[in-house]
């Protein structure tokens, strides 16, 4: 006679046990990963943000036929590189990565009031760049008045689309970011990197913590209601590797450090309100079955199968049609990523 | 004795028929060449390929249509002494670029327009020059350069105002011009493409004759046009506002003849680039 033991794990699914979930698996396509709290539908109107690996997302999404909006879509007919080295077509608008909650509801807050700090234009070699997304215009712009003339405009344009979004969707990228000591505003790259000039009077490093990204994360859902307060939010975590760490030790554990508080918060966050969610494209990216496999020779950047086992899952779990959606993009490009820049100054 | 003169070859889209048509007519009124015409449709002429003193089709659809058009199969170009490129420059077409993108010093900007997107002067510029260089005519120009003669290129003609009837393909030209932009988009274009076309070929834009206000040719120039034809003269629609016609076609032949006797009296290529009277105005 056997004895039957009762007890919770007796009655899990197999998609609880790391063995057959996990260990047996292919890591292209892991069954049952993600049960969405809301569904998206092809009618779905979807705003995306986040660090550079929600490029991909965006671009996966487009791809899937869902709707993905563009409150600056690029000039027609133009060049897709041109176009993307000017910020177009990366996101919902031509903020740029946003790396940072606490970047993300600095936005939120500017794209409320229509107002932008003049003191958040740097200057490279006579030419101007806006703080706040310094990579836009690669060669810069004429004057600081035209920073300040085209962010006003740019600020102008979020708003609707804000307003029009169904779902929002935000990756969270670095938990590291500089911020102005007099604003507490946080820039999307350090001073001195692409344009501006560090000054470690006026500039300081953070190094958010879990309690402050759930915090911001809670500032960041309030902000989006106050565009449509029946926006919903789709949270994930970038896999993609910190370039660098200014925290003081190895970027091997600042990496984990910085993805463990995001991956903690965004998951916390999600579970404590109906109308997030969080999508695993972190663990589905990091899965030890796919050795390794799902990151480019640089070991930071995600390979075209990687960000196409994400989309599967993701569009698998919503029941969309995957299309081509799921399909490694026909012409893979690298995300444009300001913090990549700082490999430029290892020694 | 013509055997003595320069050779002239006129290639370009369908805007050649015009001064095909012109020639035809009245060929001894540009005595100074022979000159010989070759058309294709549309973006065609970008689609053929220097090989060995030859233009030749780079593909079998490109192939029919040069038979069709011009009887031959290639066309051995190294026996002229220059150029003329008609159309496949886009300039209508320009016009979609800066619809809703604008930097701060356009016109429109400056009165106020608070509904298009601002960006800065130099992805506008790159986002045109990157036009301009994947026009047919470029990509023709690109072809002909290593022989080292002179080519002019001359536009397509502006629309006539006519062309207000037809919204759907005009409509980005029509909001040009009706917000005050026209003539500052116009010069942008004009400069980005004499930037291109150096060196060694020079732009010769719209004859000032042709010309309505800034950026329509007169509708008398226009009306009557026929279409790039091998045989039968084929009229274009009553809806064409595009191509002109044959005493347009004269006025382009002007151009062409003009300035190369400039260049030939030793003018150089800055005196060619004057010879038109709209040269100056890029």
């Amino acid at each position: 006679m056997s004895a039957v033991m009762d007890h919770p794990y007796a009655s899990l699914p197999a998609s609880a046990f790391w063995r057959t979930a996990v260990a047996g698996t292919e890591p292209d396509l892991p069954a049952a990963i993600h049960a969405p709290k809301f569904a998206l539908t092809p009618d779905s109107r979807i705003a995306t943000a986040g660090s550079c690996f929600a490029q991909h997302l965006g671009q996966a999404l487009r791809r899937a036929g869902l709707e993905v909006l563009d409150a600056e879509p690029a000039p027609p007919g133009i060049a897709p590189g041109l176009a993307q080295r000017h910020g177009f077509g990366l996101y919902s608008g031509r903020y740029g990565n946003i790396y940072s909650v606490r970047q993300m509801v600095q936005l939120l807050a500017e794209v409320a009031s229509g107002r932008p700090d003049p003191a958040l234009v740097w200057t490279r070699r006579g030419r101007h760049h806006d703080a706040l997304r310094p990579g836009l215009d690669p060669e810069g712009l004429d004057s600081a008045a035209e920073v300040l003339a085209i962010r006003r405009r740019h600020l102008a344009r979020l708003r609707p689309m804000l307003a029009r979004a169904d779902v929002f969707v935000f990756t969270l990228g670095l938990t590291e970011a500089w911020q102005c000591r007099r604003s507490g505003r946080v820039f999307p790259s350090c001073p001195g990197v692409i344009a501006g000039r560090f000054d470690p009077d006026a500039h300081a490093f953070v190094n958010f913590s879990y309690p402050q990204v759930l915090e911001d994360l809670g500032r960041m859902r309030a902000a989006l209601h106050g565009f449509n307060p029946q926006m919903r939010i789709l949270l994930t975590v970038s896999p993609v590797p910190l370039t660098a760490t200014a925290a003081g030790g190895h970027v091997l554990p600042a990496t984990q450090y910085s993805k463990a508080t995001l991956r903690a918060a965004a998951g916390d966050f999600a579970a404590a309100h109906g109308d997030a969610d969080y999508f695993p494209a972190y663990e589905i990216v990091t899965n030890p079955a796919a050795r390794g496999a799902f990151f480019a020779d640089d070991l930071r950047q995600v390979t075209p199968e990687g960000v196409a086992a994400v989309m599967r899952a993701f569009l698998a779990a919503h029941g969309i049609a995957a299309g081509e959606g799921a399909g490694p993009a026909a012409e893979a490009s690298d995300p444009v990523c300001e913090d990549a820049m700082l490999e430029a100054f290892q020694r | 004795m013509s055997a003595a003169l320069p050779r002239l070859l006129v290639i370009g889209n369908s805007h050649i028929a015009a001064p095909r048509l012109a020639y035809v007519a009245d060929s001894a009124r540009w005595p100074t060449h022979d000159i010989d015409f070759c058309g294709l449709l549309s973006g065609n002429i970008g689609r053929l390929e220097l090989r060995d003193g030859v233009l030749a089709p780079t593909d079998p659809a490109v192939a029919a249509e040069m038979r069709h058009y011009n009887m031959v199969r290639r066309l051995p170009v190294t026996g002229y002494d220059a150029f003329a490129i008609v159309g496949g420059l886009g300039w209508t077409g320009s016009a979609q670029l800066c619809a809703d993108h604008r930097s701060l010093d356009f016109p429109s900007v400056i009165a106020g327009d608070a509904g298009c997107q601002l960006v800065g002067r130099r992805l506008l510029d790159a986002a045109l020059r990157q036009r301009i260089r994947g026009s047919a005519a470029l990509r023709l120009l690109a072809q002909l350069r290593p022989l080292g003669r002179p080519v002019l290129l001359l536009p397509e003609p502006m629309p006539s105002a006519e062309c207000t009837a037809d919204p759907d393909r005009f409509g980005a030209y029509v909001d040009l011009v009706a917000r005050g932009d026209a003539p500052f988009w116009q010069a942008w274009f004009c400069r980005a493409v004499a930037a291109e076309a150096a060196p060694g070929a020079v732009p010769l834009f719209w004859p000032d004759p042709a010309r309505e206000g800034v950026a329509f040719t007169r509708a008398d120039l226009m009306r009557g046009a026929l279409r790039l034809s091998p045989h039968q003269p084929e009229p274009q629609p009553a809806t064409d506002y595009a191509h002109g016609n044959a005493d347009y076609g004269a006025l382009v032949m002007e151009q062409i003849v003009a300035a190369l006797a400039s260049r030939a009296a030793g003018a150089g290529a800055g005196a060619v680039a004057g010879a038109g009277p709209a040269a100056a105005q890029g």
